[in-house]
């Protein structure tokens, strides 16, 4: 493709999407958070996959597993979340790698208003007036939100999938709209 | 104006989301017409909550006719969730009917239909998001591709026709 300037879209367009997209997998399930989140991480691993081949088609081979780590907080971040990087890497350099958003772009706009609750129980009986600074948000256990990341947390793996890397992807959400991504090497492939 | 006031992205991630989504679907359903209609329903749903953004971020208050809502999905609209414009054209003489020729679509940057698909309207989700958010200002239309680039026509044509104007329903309140 030769054209000059990068094709841009709303930002919302984007959120009704995958919005919709997580609605979607969630009736197709029957409601079953466990399914829909498989397989909203398929989905992300097949578009992460697809995506990557576009952003690295004109850079050298990341030769190290670090490395490849870092292009995803850098240039992956900047480009699928929203012109940011990610805000802190740990290691344990063995095969571990964690990945902290400290604001997740994807995240930002949820709330406990807006949260896909069409089948939670009443789960609201943490008491939501333990913590006085935090937003209602901190009264929700984390569960609720995971669906939100389960598309992420596939892109990523598809992303690292396709520069040689097999892994799992998992997200921990410590307080809206802070988020954190674990990443598991497995096995690095050539 | 709009536009430039928009949060944007790049539409790569955005085209491609939208594309693994209709894999999806087609793995679902199998059947190329159901998918179809479901594409219609989930923009059906994104037009019922997507319009309230728009009205809040075009401070469009009002249309006085068919024909200006119309324009205002045409040029303020698509420009504001897509980044592009559609034409107004082919306006019935009762100016209930009219087309959106939708010239620069970024759905579809990196679509190539296979022929096995011929009867998919890849892009059927616009049509759903078109008639749900004029349904929640109270106009209910009927939006399909009468022309569509990805099989083979040289333009893509949305039909849109006016059914019936809701009434709004006033609660009583006390």
């Amino acid at each position: 493709m030769t054209s000059v300037q990068k094709r841009m879209v709303a930002e919302s367009s984007q959120e009704f999407l995958i919005l919709e997209m997580i609605h979607y997998c969630l009736r197709q399930s029957n409601n079953s958070r466990t399914e829909a989140q498989e397989k909203l991480e398929e989905i992300g691993f097949h578009v992460g996959e697809r995506l990557v081949e576009r952003l690295t088609r004109d850079r050298p081979r990341l030769l190290e597993d670090l490395d490849v780590v870092k292009f995803i907080c850098k240039e992956f971040w900047s480009e699928a979340f929203n012109k940011k990087q990610a805000d802190k890497l740990q290691t344990n350099h063995k095969g571990i790698f964690v990945l902290h958003d400290y604001q997740f772009r994807w995240l930002t706009h949820v709330s406990p208003s807006n949260s896909i609750s069409s089948s939670s129980p009443s789960s609201s009986s943490s008491s939501s007036s333990s913590s006085s600074s935090t937003s209602m948000a901190a009264a929700i256990p984390n569960e609720e939100y995971l669906i939100f990341t389960s598309y992420p947390c596939g892109l990523l793996r598809g992303v690292l999938s396709s520069l040689g890397i097999k892994a799992t992807v998992r997200a921990e959400i410590p307080a809206l709209p802070k988020c954190s991504f674990t990443i598991h090497i497995q096995n690095r492939s050539s | 104006a709009i536009w430039a006031k928009m949060d944007k992205i790049s539409a790569e991630l955005f085209a491609m989301t939208y594309g693994a989504i209709v894999v999806q679907l087609l793995k679902d359903f199998e059947d190329v017409e159901t998918v179809n209609v479901e594409l219609e329903k989930m923009g059906y749903n994104i037009g019922m909550r997507l319009v309230d953004e728009f009205l809040a971020k075009s401070a469009i208050v009002s249309c006085h006719n068919f024909r200006e809502t119309a324009e205002v999905i045409g040029k303020i609209a698509f420009k504001m969730f897509l980044g592009t414009t559609a034409e107004i054209t082919n306006w019935s003489t009762d100016s209930r009917q009219f087309s959106l020729l939708v010239g620069d679509n970024p759905l579809i940057d990196f679509v190539e239909l296979p022929p096995a698909y011929r009867d998919l309207v890849f892009c059927n989700l616009l049509c759903g998001v078109i008639r749900g958010a004029l349904e929640m200002v109270q106009l209910k239309v009927e939006c399909e591709f009468v022309r569509d680039v990805l099989r083979g026509d040289e333009v893509s044509e949305i039909r849109v026709r006016l059914l019936e104007i809701l009434q709004e329903q006033y609660q009583e309140e006390e």
